[in-house]
This record gives C-alpha cells, sequence and structure tokens, in this order.
C-alpha cells in the first residue's frame, strides 16, 4: 500500500487516477493523516500536577495540623495554573496544523475546568467537599479523551477516576482528598506520561 | 451521478490534489509542511497543486509568518467539501460498492 502510495503522490504529471486507484488513495491518505498527540502536553500535565499536590497538601494540613486554612491549597494553586496557562499559550506559536478531534478536545477540557471550578464553589459554600463530584469530572474528561484518541492508558484511567468516585462516598471525608490526589496521579499523570512517550 | 471514467471531477484526478483534499476534510487547518510530509512530494509540485485547488475555490489559503517563517495555512472550503463528496460517491457507484 505505501509503495503504491508514494507512486501516485510522487506523480508531478497530472494524470487521472482511476476510481479504484482514487478510493485506494484517499483511504491511505486519511489513515496517515495523524498529529504529534504530545506536543501541547505541558498544560495538561501542569494541571494534573497542580490539583494532585492541592489534595495532598489539603490532606496534610487537614490531618496533622491545626491550621485553619488547611483549604488553600487549591485557590492557591488554582491561580498559579491560570497564571502559568495563560502565559504558556501566550509564549507559544499557535499550531498550524489542527484536526478537528483536537479542537473537539480542546474545548472538551476547557469547559470541565469550569465545570471544575463550578463545582468546588458550590460544594465548599454549601459545606461540603468536593471530590466525589471532582472525580467524575477528571472521569468524563480522561475517559473521553481516551476513546477519542484510543489510547488505552487514558481509557483505562477514566475508568479508574469513575471508580475512585464511587468509592469515595464509603471513604471518610478525611481520607477523601488523599483518594483524590491518588486518583490524579494513576488516572490521569501516569497515562498523562505514557501518551506523552508515545509516538503517534 | 458519475458512470463513465470521464465523468469524474478533474480537479480531484490528479494524485496530490486527492491526497490533499483527504487529509484536509479531516483537518480543521493544516500547513504546507505537514502536507508535504503526507503527499511525499516536492515542494515545486505542492505548490502548484494547491494553487490549482485554490484557484477552483475548494481550498482557502492564508499565508501567515511564524517566527521569522513564512507559513502557509491551508483550509477546505464549502466548495471543496461538497466536491470531495460527490467525487467518493461518484467513485462508489463507478465501483457498484
Amino acid at each position: 500500500m505505501l509503495i503504491i502510495y508514494k507512486t501516485f503522490a510522487m506523480t508531478t504529471e497530472e494524470q487521472a487516477l482511476s476510481p479504484q486507484e482514487s478510493l485506494r488513495l484517499i483511504t491511505d491518505a486519511i489513515s496517515r493523516t495523524k498529529e504529534d498527540l504530545a506536543k501541547n502536553s505541558f498544560p495538561f500535565l501542569l494541571w494534573g500536577w497542580l490539583i494532585a499536590s492541592a489534595s495532598f497538601a489539603f490532606f496534610v494540613l487537614h490531618q496533622y495540623t491545626t491550621s485553619p486554612y488547611y483549604f488553600l491549597p487549591f485557590p492557591v494553586l488554582a491561580i498559579a495554573g491560570m497564571i502559568r496557562t495563560v502565559v504558556y499559550y501566550r509564549q507559544r506559536s499557535t499550531s498550524a496544523t489542527l484536526s478537528y478531534y483536537t479542537v473537539f478536545l480542546y474545548k472538551l477540557w476547557f469547559v470541565l475546568g469550569i465545570s471544575f471550578i463550578a463545582v468546588v464553589f458550590l460544594n465548599v459554600s454549601q459545606s461540603k467537599l468536593p471530590f466525589t463530584y471532582t472525580l467524575l469530572i477528571g472521569g468524563i474528561g480522561t475517559l473521553a479523551s481516551g476513546l477519542i484518541m484510543k489510547f488505552d492508558a487514558l481509557t483505562i484511567g477514566g475508568v479508574l477516576f469513575f471508580i475512585a468516585a464511587i468509592g469515595s462516598v464509603y471513604v471518610t471525608d478525611d481520607y477523601k482528598p488523599l483518594l483524590h490526589g491518588v486518583a490524579i496521579i494513576f488516572g490521569y499523570l501516569i497515562p498523562g506520561y505514557r501518551l506523552k512517550k508515545f509516538k503517534a | 451521478m458519475a458512470q463513465n471514467f470521464e465523468e469524474l471531477d478533474p480537479i480531484l484526478t490528479v494524485p496530490v490534489r486527492l491526497i490533499i483534499v483527504s487529509v484536509l476534510v479531516k483537518m480543521k487547518q493544516a500547513d504546507f509542511l505537514y502536507l508535504k510530509e503526507i503527499t511525499k512530494t516536492t515542494q515545486g509540485n505542492l505548490s502548484h497543486q494547491l494553487k490549482k485547488l485554490s484557484e477552483a475555490g475548494y481550498i482557502e489559503i492564508e499565508k501567515t509568518s511564524k517566527g521569522n517563517y513564512p507559513q502557509t495555512i491551508c483550509r477546505l472550503t464549502k466548495t471543496g467539501q461538497k466536491a470531495f463528496e460527490a467525487y467518493v460517491v461518484a467513485i462508489k457507484t463507478y465501483l457498484h460498492l
């Protein structure tokens, strides 16, 4: 197939293709359309680390100190993440080659990011812990991304988030942030680094 | 509906042009270097075929710059999308698929 493809593609004369040749060429050209999935991984991995770190810091401060500010790691790291993300996108030149599915994934994660902030705000304002719902949001994004990219590690990561969300109902409030952090490492960061290494 | 070889869209029966349109169907946009890599053709031939597609109204070409380098970004137009769909229907009909 590759030899046929190269033979056609190198043809500089404007000779007409037969219908059979056309169909083969279309199929092959579409299958060769791939993007470098790893090139825009930085902000995704950054947010994974920030939220996992905030979860662990929340757990330690709440469990082992008497500090009334145990919740502060989340807003502080979220603001730091927003600033760094804005700086990253301003410094980075816009990618000239974009598939429709990449655009879809960007918009999906943008909407889920807004949902994450809204869920945290709604729960905290009602003096409730948001971790069950933020795990579900992470699960939606990770599972959808894995299925769309056909990347098994992310798909499994997404399933792990859903299991963790259900499991969080059976965990005491004290250990929910710990479960949250562990779920982000195994469900998001490890699959994220595997995706970064993956050569499309 | 094309039943004969001659009835196929002459713009798309040229290999490099068909590859470009097939790729752009799946992409929101693609730059010149990406298309060169996919089509495995020469810079001169690719420029020539892009110009033909642009003249037919099948693609739009945007010239920008990336750093200090010029950048050519291509997108499929609605006309190009319809022509590609009609072309696929025509070859499927011809092949009795």
